[in-house]
């Protein structure tokens, strides 16, 4: 069917964060990645995003160090693609938001690790401490809408536009930005194809 | 939770496409994205709302385009915009649109102006061959809105939002990028564009 360009504008109201990942590079102005692995833009249709931890490596791709969203000023973040993580011990692959301070200790997001557990899961982490809520979805290395919708007190969790969990414990302060991680295991990568992502919150 | 709500309302960015878009401000462009090709010179405009020149020199090829990547297709749906004005010198060419990542040479969806014809052409290339059909729209170098809109078997050419043509034959199968490319016999040819839009199926 022929397409209709879409609205022109955003809604000026709210901040907004979007990265379609089309074209010949990611935008090394925007995005930073730390780690052992590699991010490299995908010839394909629609276009991606690989975000790939090399074996027994973590690598992180992340907003810089900016942090334009808070769990206080309301936002929300959905990342679509598909995780593909090792599926021997230590491999995992995730999306969410990660503290702009402290990002190893602090984020949201959404995870798959297949060597510790099947399904899709959901967890904060404030400090280094974790509550971490199964979504009862098994995993799988398919495209989904990976979102969290954040609030002060509760943490929504979404797969492909339906709650899946709700975690009101352990949840991050301070100022939030857009990440991809993954962790491959002893002999395998562990890849994030992330077809876009889209982050949206409150002005201050 | 009314964030979620007024987000969605919103319905910006429309997420079931992928889009890309430039819009050519500022001093620079962005060569991260964008990839040029044989003699000639990009240059940004100091004009209100922000240009890109494309210029081949005289006697060469130069072409502009989105690095090979190949995010959009006709078995996915496109719209292509590309506003701003085609200006070739000479007995050359300038033309603008979509073409094939890594085959542009046989692979192409375009508006077309050939200097010391009439009027804009429209075309489409493909490996077994080229069709081209006459707008029967005078060629100026006024800035217009070059829209193509593709699906699968037809090509529909629009000129400032008003449906020129269509075409079904010759439709490439590439995976398809934005690209100017101006031929200068005689003199440079130019292309000065304002924008490039394009939205494309995901898969």
């Amino acid at each position: 069917m022929p397409l209709t360009i879409p609205p022109a504008y955003p809604d000026l109201l709210r901040a907004v964060f979007w990265d379609d990942f089309v074209s010949a590079s990611y935008n090394t102005r925007v995005w930073a990645v730390t780690g052992t692995g590699s991010a490299a833009i995908q010839s394909e249709i629609g276009g991606r995003v690989r975000v790939r931890a090399t074996a027994a490596n973590s690598y992180r791709f992340n907003h810089g160090d900016v942090g334009e969203f808070s769990v206080g000023g309301n936002c929300i973040i959905t990342w679509r693609g598909k995780m593909t993580p090792a599926t021997a011990a230590s491999g995992l692959a995730m999306c969410g938001f990660q503290a702009s301070t402290n990002p190893t200790t602090n984020y949201i997001r959404w995870i798959y690790e297949p060597n510790a557990h099947a399904n899709f899961r959901c967890s904060c982490v404030s400090g280094g401490v974790e509550t971490i809520s199964d979504s009862l979805v098994v995993g799988d290395n398919n495209d989904h809408e990976f979102m969290i919708e954040c609030a002060t007190g509760s943490i929504n969790f979404y797969l492909d536009g339906i709650l899946k969990a709700n975690i009101t414990t352990n949840i991050p302060t301070g100022q939030l930005q857009p990440f991809v991680g993954c962790t491959g295991s002893a002999a395998v990568v562990s890849d994030f194809n992330a077809d876009w992502v889209w982050a949206i919150g409150a002005r201050a | 939770m009314t964030l979620k709500l007024d987000a969605l309302a919103v319905n910006y960015p429309d997420v079931r496409w992928a889009q890309f878009f430039d819009d050519f401000y500022g001093n620079l462009y962005d060569n991260q994205v964008w990839a040029v090709t044989g003699t000639g010179s990009v240059a940004m405009q100091s004009t209100n709302g922000g240009f890109i020149r494309i210029r081949a020199t005289t006697g060469n090829t130069y072409e502009f385009n989105l690095g090979d990547m190949g995010n959009f297709a006709v078995a996915n749906n496109f719209t292509c915009e590309w506003r701003g004005s085609l200006e070739p010198g000479g007995t050359g060419l300038a033309e603008c649109g979509l073409e094939g990542a890594g085959d542009q040479t046989n692979n192409w969806i375009c508006w077309q102006r050939v200097a010391g014809t009439t009027n804009f052409l429209c075309q489409t290339g493909s490996p077994a061959g080229t069709t081209t059909t006459n707008s029967g729209v005078a060629a100026d170098s006024n800035n217009h809105l070059f829209k193509i809109v593709g699906s699968p078997g037809i090509i529909q050419f629009f000129l400032d939002d008003r449906l020129i043509t269509t075409i079904s034959t010759y439709i490439t199968s590439s995976k398809l990028q934005p690209y100017v490319w101006n031929n200068a016999i005689g003199a440079n040819s130019n292309a000065f564009m304002d924008y490039v839009r394009v939205i494309g199926d995901r898969v």
